[in-house]
C-alpha cells in the first residue's frame, strides 16, 4: 500500500464508500465502511478536491506547489504523507 | 423530512442544542431553559427538513434524574420510573411548545462541566461532523443527511458549551441565542 501511495503515477480518487460535504472551503468526509466522520483542514481539503481520479500524485503535487508556493520536495513529501493518511482512513483509493 | 437529530429547544430566532452521552446534563439544561421561558422543541429528536433546514418539534416529556430534580427544585409532583426519573411535560414547567423553526445556533454541549459556563465558537466543519455523527439515518441516506447538515452548518453559527451552574449557563445561552 505504501509503495502504491508514493508512486507518482497513482491517480487517487475518493473511495466509493466516502461521502463528502464542503463547508466554508473545508471538507468533511463520512466513511460508510467505518461509520466515522473525518474533518479535513484547509490543506487536506485542497488535496481532496484535486484527488478526483483525473490527476496522478505527481500532478497533484505539482498543482499544490503552484497553489502554495512551497518547495517542490517539501510539498511532495507533504502530499505523500497526507494521501497516505487518507488512504489509511479508507476514504481515498 | 427524511432524518432526525437529537435536539433541544428553540428561542425567538430558532436555536438548537444537543449533546453527547447520557448523563451529561442535557435534559437538566433543557428543563431549565424552559423554565427561563424559552419555547420547547424536544429533548430527544427533531426532524430536519432537507429543503430548507428548518427544525420540526417532537416535544416529548423531559426525563429528569433525581440529581436534576434537586437542581431544578421545586419539581411538580408526579410519577417516577424505577430509576427515580420524573417525566415532566414542558407545560408543567411553565413552558410552551412551538411549530417548525429555523435554527438560530448550533450548540454542542461538552461532556465536562466548568465552574463558570464557557461558550467558544466552533468551526462549521466540526459542527457538521458532530451533527452528522448523531443523525439517526446517516447510514441509510448519507449524501442527503450530510448535504442538508452542511447547508445548516454553513448558515448557522456554532458554539461549544462547557456548562457551569444551571442559571448562569441559561443566561450565557440566552445572550448568544436571542436576537440582539
Amino acid at each position: 500500500m505504501s509503495s502504491r501511495l508514493v508512486r507518482a503515477s497513482w491517480r487517487p480518487r475518493p473511495a466509493a464508500t466516502a461521502i463528502s460535504a464542503v463547508v466554508d472551503d473545508e471538507v468533511v468526509v463520512y466513511c460508510e465502511r467505518s461509520s466515522r466522520m473525518h474533518c479535513l483542514d484547509r490543506y487536506g481539503s485542497i488535496l481532496w478536491a484535486l484527488c478526483d481520479g483525473s490527476r496522478t500524485v505527481a500532478q497533484v503535487a505539482a498543482e499544490t506547489v503552484e497553489l502554495s508556493g512551497g518547495l517542490p520536495e517539501e510539498v511532495r513529501a507533504d502530499v505523500d504523507a497526507t494521501l497516505r493518511r487518507l488512504y489509511e482512513l479508507d476514504i481515498l483509493r | 423530512m427524511p432524518f432526525s437529530m437529537p435536539v433541544v429547544w428553540q428561542v425567538k430566532a430558532g436555536a438548537w442544542c444537543w449533546q453527547d452521552p447520557s448523563g451529561a446534563g442535557k435534559s437538566t439544561l433543557v428543563a431549565a431553559l424552559v423554565r427561563h421561558g424559552l419555547p420547547y422543541l424536544s429533548d430527544e429528536l427533531v426532524g430536519v427538513a432537507v429543503a430548507d433546514g428548518s427544525l420540526c418539534p417532537h416535544p416529548v416529556p423531559i426525563g429528569l434524574r433525581p440529581g436534576a430534580q434537586k437542581l431544578l427544585a421545586p419539581v411538580p409532583p408526579g410519577p417516577f420510573d424505577l430509576e427515580g426519573r420524573r417525566s415532566i411535560r414542558s407545560v408543567e414547567l411553565g413552558g410552551s411548545t412551538c411549530g417548525c423553526v429555523r435554527a438560530g445556533a448550533i450548540v454542542i454541549l461538552a461532556p465536562r462541566r466548568g465552574r463558570e459556563p464557557k461558550l467558544s465558537p466552533l468551526r462549521p466543519t466540526i459542527a457538521l461532523a458532530e451533527m452528522a455523527s448523531h443523525a439517526l439515518n446517516l447510514g441509510q441516506q448519507p449524501e442527503v443527511v450530510l448535504g442538508a447538515l452542511a447547508r445548516l452548518a454553513a448558515t448557522t453559527p456554532a458554539w461549544r458549551l462547557v456548562a457551569g451552574g444551571i442559571d448562569s449557563t441559561c443566561q450565557a445561552l440566552r445572550a448568544v441565542l436571542e436576537p440582539r
